[in-house]
């Protein structure tokens, strides 16, 4: 049951984050973090259509999240989910065209040899 | 106005920290919440809700809301396969939190894979943190 949850955690994860930075790249570039501007933030948010499919996205991953913590180690479960990771490093550069350089894959690399770890 | 330029300075580097703060001490309290309820997956879909009551996991929803925010205004400036490496060293702390307070056993294989993870976040954090063309401003949080 731990590996279908972190299944539904890992794709709920990759299909938020895509749509989330899809959605901030069109809203532009936040500069404000007074009270207020974060208050005019949330509210152009969730009129925004990519954000609020990530945040569909995000739910599903929650839920699977709070259900997986309810079975597992705290150490087991967030560190598991690193998986992510590399699978939104190669959907950024196809989907959304990002140009990864060279220390931002060894970088991956990294995090993908510390996921296999984690796994172990 | 396109701005494809690299930005970082004091902000992002307080929206990356905003980011791992926020999602460390909100799955710590997740947990927290999550222990003190035993297995959901036995109980009813009634009784699943009623977790979410529980103060520990009320306010870790709280301080994962925050978080969350701060991941989108660091994703309006910087590329997602810059954001995501860079905030992943959240798992250091999640793994200290878990070992120190909530005597949880990481075994030496983990404590590695965490720091593979760390020096991978730090590698990309050293790259452009932007590469894709997009708005410089926005009416929420653009007027000064």
């Amino acid at each position: 049951m731990r590996w279908l949850l972190l299944g539904l955690i890992l794709a709920g994860n990759a299909t938020a984050d895509l749509l989330n930075a899809a959605g901030m790249r069109r809203h532009g570039e936040v500069r404000e973090f007074n009270p207020r501007a974060v208050g005019r933030l949330v509210a152009t948010v969730l009129r925004n259509r990519f954000v609020l499919g990530g945040i569909a996205a995000m739910t599903v991953s929650f839920f699977s999240l709070l259900a997986l913590l309810s079975i597992t180690d705290l150490s087991f479960a967030i560190p598991a989910t690193a998986a992510t990771y590399l699978v939104e490093t190669a959907l950024a550069r196809l989907i959304l065209k990002e140009r990864i350089e060279r220390m931002r894959w060894i970088g991956a690399a990294f995090v993908a040899a510390g996921v296999a770890l984690l796994m172990l | 106005m396109q701005s494809a330029v690299p930005r970082g300075g004091v902000r992002t580097s307080a929206l990356v920290a905003a980011v791992v703060l926020g999602n460390v001490f909100g799955n710590f309290s997740l947990s927290q919440g999550m222990n003190d309820l035993g297995a959901l997956l036995t109980t009813s879909l009634p009784a699943f809700l009623a977790g979410i009551l529980n103060p520990w996991v009320g306010a870790g929803v709280c301080v994962l809301i925050l978080a969350f925010l701060a991941q989108l205004s660091l994703l309006s400036r910087a590329d997602l396969s810059y954001v995501m490496p860079v905030t992943s060293v959240s798992y250091v702390g999640t793994a200290i939190m878990g070992r120190v307070f909530l005597d949880e056993e990481i075994e030496l294989t983990r404590w590695a894979g965490i720091g593979l993870i760390t020096i991978g976040a730090a590698l990309v954090g050293r790259t452009k943190l932007c590469t894709t063309p997009r708005k410089a401003a926005q009416e929420a949080g653009a007027g000064r």
